[in-house]
């Protein structure tokens, strides 16, 4: 019977270390990202005259594990859908559709924290 | 090298299609001649007009129509490129534009890289009844902004745009009118649409007429790349002792 290969248990715990270290990272960096995303956009919201006043009701959560960006409370809801979209008398002034580089901020941030992150080190091996 | 620079000419005020004008007739001549039917079931037809922003107060509000919105105009600095200069050859205005003089004998033309920015529009269609808003739901979802890459051909200057639906939202809302609450159907859709910005300063440069390229014998190729060893006269010594003598001056060197 051929003798079959081993691995050193050390290895394995090394291994499982570097996950879930790795998954500790991405987490921490998403939240880094998501912080940034929402400080730049409520900046970008201070700099159009009709968001001003909801600035600071922009709120980013966690829905279905997915990350939701906009405002709660009806109020401000209904005000600031009539901005994004406009009506019969007022054009629409959109936020949200035009925060590309906002996106593009936190897209950057969150890069840039992953490629700053641990390398694999594992016993034994160079 | 730089020879002159050769201005296209001033831009037209008047006859001006470019940039944002351009896009903006196109989408608009995309949008136009639709129809649906008047009513379930009746073969009559009612036209559905296209509006930039909504139509006049004096004008009839005819139901169904489409407004369009340009809601930003931003640089696609992930589309840029480096702003060096490239060969005319490639790029499509010089074959397409009438004005473009040619070079003189022995000479080139260059032209910068297009600058690309995206448009974002909101196309907004209203309905007073709910045959005419699913109905063209229907169509716009499948036909108008279909889920796949869009070209929408530009007549200004016989070229196209990558146009993409990013979001589609419904936004019913209620009219108030002198005879009362009006319910709108109101579906927006948001496109974003690729554009440039030419560059109209052709430079004239002169073309290649020289060049130069080292040339190594392969056998003297390591010796080329060989770090330079201490200046000294080894000419008349043995190459080992040479070697080591070179090794214990630059250990001298490091060391102090």
């Amino acid at each position: 019977m051929a003798e079959g290969f081993r691995i050193d248990a050390s290895w394995l715990d090394a291994i499982e270390r570097y996950v879930t270290g790795l998954q500790q990272d991405v987490m921490d960096a998403a939240d880094a990202a998501v912080d940034v995303f929402r400080d730049e956009l409520v900046d970008y919201a201070k700099s159009k005259p009709n968001w001003v006043n909801l600035s600071d009701s922009i709120q980013t959560w966690a829905e279905d594990g997915r990350m939701v960006v906009g405002l709660q409370g009806d109020d401000y809801v209904s005000q600031a859908e009539y901005l994004e979209f406009g009506d019969l008398h007022n054009p629409p002034d959109s936020l949200f559709r035009t925060a590309q580089h906002v996106t593009m901020l936190a897209q950057e941030r969150l890069v840039s924290e992953l490629a700053s992150r641990r390398p694999i080190r594992i016993p034994g091996m160079a | 090298m730089v020879a002159q620079f050769i201005p296209v000419g001033n831009p037209d005020l008047v006859k001006h299609t470019g940039f944002i004008l351009a896009e903006d007739e196109a989408l608009k001549q995309y949008l136009s001649g639709m129809a649906v039917p008047t009513r379930p079931g009746e073969t009559a037809l009612t036209d559905v007009g296209v509006w930039f922003r909504y139509p006049e107060s004096e004008r009839t509000m005819k139901f169904p129509f489409i407004t369009i919105d340009l809601l930003d105009v931003s640089p696609a600095f992930d589309l840029r490129t480096s702003d060096y200069l490239q060969d005319s050859v490639d790029l499509y205005m010089p074959s397409e534009s009438p004005v473009i003089p040619s070079p003189d004998p022995g000479m080139g033309l260059t032209i910068r890289n297009y600058i690309p920015f995206r448009l974002t529009y909101q196309v907004s269609v209203h309905c007073r009844s709910s045959l005419h808003d699913r109905y063209l739901m229907s169509k716009f979802m499948t036909d108008v902004f279909p889920p796949r890459p869009l070209w929408l051909g530009v007549d200004a200057d016989n070229t196209w745009r990558r146009t993409e639906l990013t979001n589609m939202a419904q936004s019913d809302i209620t009219e108030t009118t002198e005879s009362g609450n009006k319910r709108i159907f109101r579906k927006v859709y948001t496109i974003s649409m690729q554009a440039e910005i030419p560059q109209d300063v052709i430079t004239q440069s002169w073309q290649v007429l020289r060049a130069y390229v080292n040339l190594y014998d392969r056998e003297t190729l390591d010796t080329f790349f060989q770090p330079e060893l201490p200046t000294a006269d080894f000419d008349h010594a043995d190459p080992p002792l040479a070697y080591a003598a070179a090794q214990a001056a630059n250990a001298s060197i490091t060391s102090s």
